[in-house]
């Protein structure tokens, strides 16, 4: 379920043909069943764009959805009076297939050192960690504020809504599910002129900037402080335009199907510090972990907030993967986060926040794209040697890229610093992200240049591995 | 709920009608045609890379039709551009009497292009020389723009097939240049440099390169290769085809600058790709192991011969053929024993 391929709009398009057509069959015979049949519908567009993608994730999801309704269902109607603690046994079992297939092989063999080989390189079925995170949202959701259980079409259409499926963002029942209770399929002119908007924003910064960027990041075995760098900001501008672009075109392709979903990024590079990074990137999943970890461990209100704020990154760069790095990741943003928290009401210039913000947030990409913890720490050393950043070294950097790379460097730079600096624009003149992205004659020169600049390849989605 | 999508309704400029015709998405979708009809104007009709690829081919025929009348078993030679670069036609049909296709192109567009091209021009009794860049087995094979591009722009869709249905709508949506291809463009008109590197009179007779361009080499270090799974299927796959079709290969390894204090170590790192190959398919057995330490001998890349070099290489290549060595596994192991 790849955005960026034609072939995912090609399925779609036949998809919703088919269904149109029978749809318009269907309710000659059965003029009273509309709800029934579009839900339906839209289950099993969803499953089948699934399916064509992955079989085993295909079957989890359709596990993972039963297990969620027959257990909410037993859950309320034997127990109705202690249901939260009953959510101690649900949830593990929501979250047994993503252990297995993300984290078995990491605690068997590599914490606790057993030696399993059919442990090693099991395949992560795509995007079971999101819609694992959504049916558990929507278990507890149920359960502790006492929500009447959705009925079992409107649950699977909850947890198998296309546009978010394996990406997210991860909804909540209290936004998603009103919309999927009331979902038809209609004709929305409007909704799907905005849609088309979000879609060209998204596919934007998807085709055109992460794609191209994807070109030029070689982890490779840096030894120069310049590399490092060059190689952090390049992952750091590639992640965010691709999951954001993603994410927009999920959030527009869902517009035109009626349905809102919640703006996954805000412009997280245009933060003073990084509480509102967190605040503006992925926000879906910090929300997640706000409301079902944080908050439930004493949140912010207690002596031991920071232990709780180093517990919640750390589970969250566990979240992204099975790997000591994702635990160095997490634990750099906690400390950043805490280092912030303490400084109070110290205020530092904005320009200078905004760069210290910088430094700290692409600095820590490392940890993210360096999956092998020795080198990732001797490249960490590296960033932190004044020695390092000498004349030779600059020199020796450059040397490594041809002339024509270094002209594309420098237009994709100019091109990628041109859409950050209107994304600072929106959020100081109107606070909202993308606001002059999405005007219309910069969508109009956005579609154009996706089509002239977008290089055909390297379109897989970095989140799709998590 | 999100409320960031409100912009649209308070803004005069996105300000959305009440028709019940989706405009503007109608329009954005003409504006995305329009631009895509422009670029495959311009991809098919003024790139220059792909004029000059066009170029290639054109005479690449001629000569296949100029030495197909009188000759059958031909010797037919493909890959990259080193290939294109390095093996003189004419000097194989009349120094050697070999007569020899060189239908080597650009590795920019990818192994499956290049080998699907060189699988068309096969017959049965033909000798299929694989010369494919290490570069392009040692890593994932996908359907680059520009082998599509070439594919489309010299009218011969099947190289996209790969023994499956032609995807014709994405061959046609990769009519487009991309950004490395804007970017450099727009980089050399702003500082007045040539379109493209390489002009269309370095072609000489039956397609083969003669570089003009020269550019320093540096030092170029010893590197590891090791065959990608992807790189193995397809040697497996050429190999497989051309027992079908009676056809004679072999792996040449194109030759690559190497600084003579690295010649050793380059050979032996070679030799453990050879080892890799040859459990494959067989591979020639020639004595310079794809390593050749003469810098002068290179124009403007490490694997592109300057016109006296590319004499030597066809040589040396015309040998190979003519006695028909190949690596066997014990002459590996004791080869690479003999160095440690």
């Amino acid at each position: 379920m790849n955005f960026a391929e034609l072939s995912f709009w090609e399925h779609l398009g036949v998809g919703l043909a088919i269904i149109l057509s029978l749809r318009f069959v269907f309710l000659r015979i059965f003029p009273g069943k509309v709800e029934f049949y579009d839900k339906t519908a839209l289950v099993v567009l969803g499953l089948a764009l699934l399916l064509m993608v992955s079989v085993v994730a295909f079957v989890i999801y359709i596990a993972l959805s039963v297990v969620t309704y027959v257990g909410l269902k037993w859950i309320q109607s034997r127990h109705p009076r202690h249901a939260t603690k009953y959510l101690l046994v649900l949830v593990p079992m929501q979250l047994l297939p993503l252990f297995y297939y993300k984290y078995s092989d990491f605690v068997v063999n590599r914490v606790a050192g057993l030696d399993i080989e059919t442990l090693r390189n099991l395949a992560i079925p795509i995007g079971i960690s999101f819609h694992s995170f959504q049916l558990v949202g929507l278990a507890v959701d149920t359960l502790v504020f006492r929500h009447p259980i959705p009925s079992f079409l409107d649950s699977l259409i909850f947890g198998s809504y296309f546009p978010q499926l394996v990406a997210g963002p991860i909804e909540r029942r209290a936004d998603l599910l009103p919309q999927v209770e009331r979902f038809r399929f209609r004709w929305r002119p409007r909704d799907i002129d905005e849609g088309a908007t979000w879609i060209a924003v998204g596919l934007f910064f998807k085709c055109c900037l992460a794609d191209n960027l994807a070109e030029y990041f070689h982890r490779g075995l840096a030894n120069n402080a310049y590399q490092v760098w060059m190689a952090n900001v390049l992952f750091g501008l590639r992640i965010y335009y691709d999951f954001a672009g993603y994410s927009l075109v999920a959030l527009g392709l869902s517009r035109c199907f009626g349905i809102r979903l919640t703006l996954n990024f805000r412009s997280p590079y245009c933060s003073t510090d990084i509480g509102e990074f967190w605040r503006r990137w992925h926000i879906t999943l910090s929300q997640w972990f706000r409301d079902y970890v944080y908050v439930p461990l004493g949140g912010g209100r207690v002596r031991f907030w920071a232990l709780n704020i180093l517990v919640v990154f750390i589970i969250s760069g566990i979240w992204h993967g099975a790997g000591w790095n994702f635990v160095w990741w997490g634990v750099l943003h906690a400390v950043f986060l805490i280092i912030v928290r303490c400084s109070g009401k110290f205020v530092l210039p904005r320009p200078l926040a905004w760069a210290l913000t910088m430094v700290a947030a692409f600095g820590a990409w490392l940890c993210f794209y360096e999956l092998d913890t020795s080198v990732m720490l001797s490249k960490m050393a590296i960033l932190l040697r004044p020695a390092a950043y000498s004349l030779s070294e600059l020199k020796a950097t450059m040397a490594l890229y041809s002339p024509g790379d270094k002209i594309v460097l420098a237009g994709l730079g100019l091109l990628t610093l041109l859409t950050l600096g209107i994304e600072w624009l929106s959020v100081r003149r109107t606070d909202q992200p993308y606001a002059y992205l999405c005007k219309r004659p910069v969508v109009v020169v956005l579609v154009i240049l996706t089509v002239l600049l977008a290089p055909g390849k390297n379109n897989g989605f970095i989140y799709f591995a998590f | 709920m999100d409320s960031s999508t409100s912009h649209f309704s308070s803004d005069g400029s996105t300000a959305l009608g009440t028709s019940s015709v989706p405009w503007w998405a109608v329009k954005l979708l003409g504006v995305a045609v329009s631009a895509w009809a422009v670029a495959a104007l311009y991809t098919l009709q003024g790139n220059p890379e792909i004029a000059f690829f066009r170029r290639a081919d054109a005479l690449k025929r001629e000569w296949s039709r100029a030495i197909g009348s009188g000759h059958t078993n031909r010797i037919i030679v493909f890959g990259g551009s080193s290939c294109l670069t390095s093996i003189v036609p004419r000097r194989m049909l009349e120094q050697h009497q070999l007569p020899t296709l060189n239908l080597g192109l650009g590795a920019g567009m990818g192994a499956q292009i290049l080998t699907r091209y060189a699988l068309d021009a096969v017959q049965p009794g033909d000798t299929l020389i694989v010369a494919l860049e290490p570069g392009l087995l040692v890593r994932p094979s996908e359907l680059e723009p520009l082998g599509v591009q070439f594919a489309v722009a010299t009218g011969q869709p099947r190289l996209l097939s790969n023994g499956r249905r032609v995807d014709w709508l994405g061959a046609l949506v990769g009519l487009r240049p991309g950004g490395y291809h804007v970017f450099t463009l727009l980089g050399k008109i702003i500082l007045r440099q040539p379109l493209y590197r390489y002009a269309r009179s370095e072609l000489k007779e039956g397609g083969w390169h003669e570089v003009a361009a020269r550019r320093d080499l540096g030092n170029p270090g010893v590197g590891k290769l090791t065959l990608s799974p992807e790189g193995k299927e397809l040697l497996a796959t050429i190999y497989r085809e051309c027992q079908r079709r009676g056809v004679r290969v072999a792996y040449a390894f194109p030759w690559q600058f190497c600084v003579p204090e690295d010649l050793t170590a380059t050979q032996r790192e070679d030799l453990l790709f050879v080892r890799e190959v040859a459990a494959v398919i067989p591979v020639l057995r020639e004595p310079s192991l794809g390593a050749h330490a003469v810098r002068e001998h290179f124009a403007d890349t490490l694997l592109h011969p300057i016109g006296t070099a590319a004499a030597l290489r066809t040589d040396e290549l015309a040998q190979a053929v003519a006695s028909w060595t190949v690596w066997t596994p014990e002459e590996v192991e004791a080869r690479l024993s003999a160095g440690k």
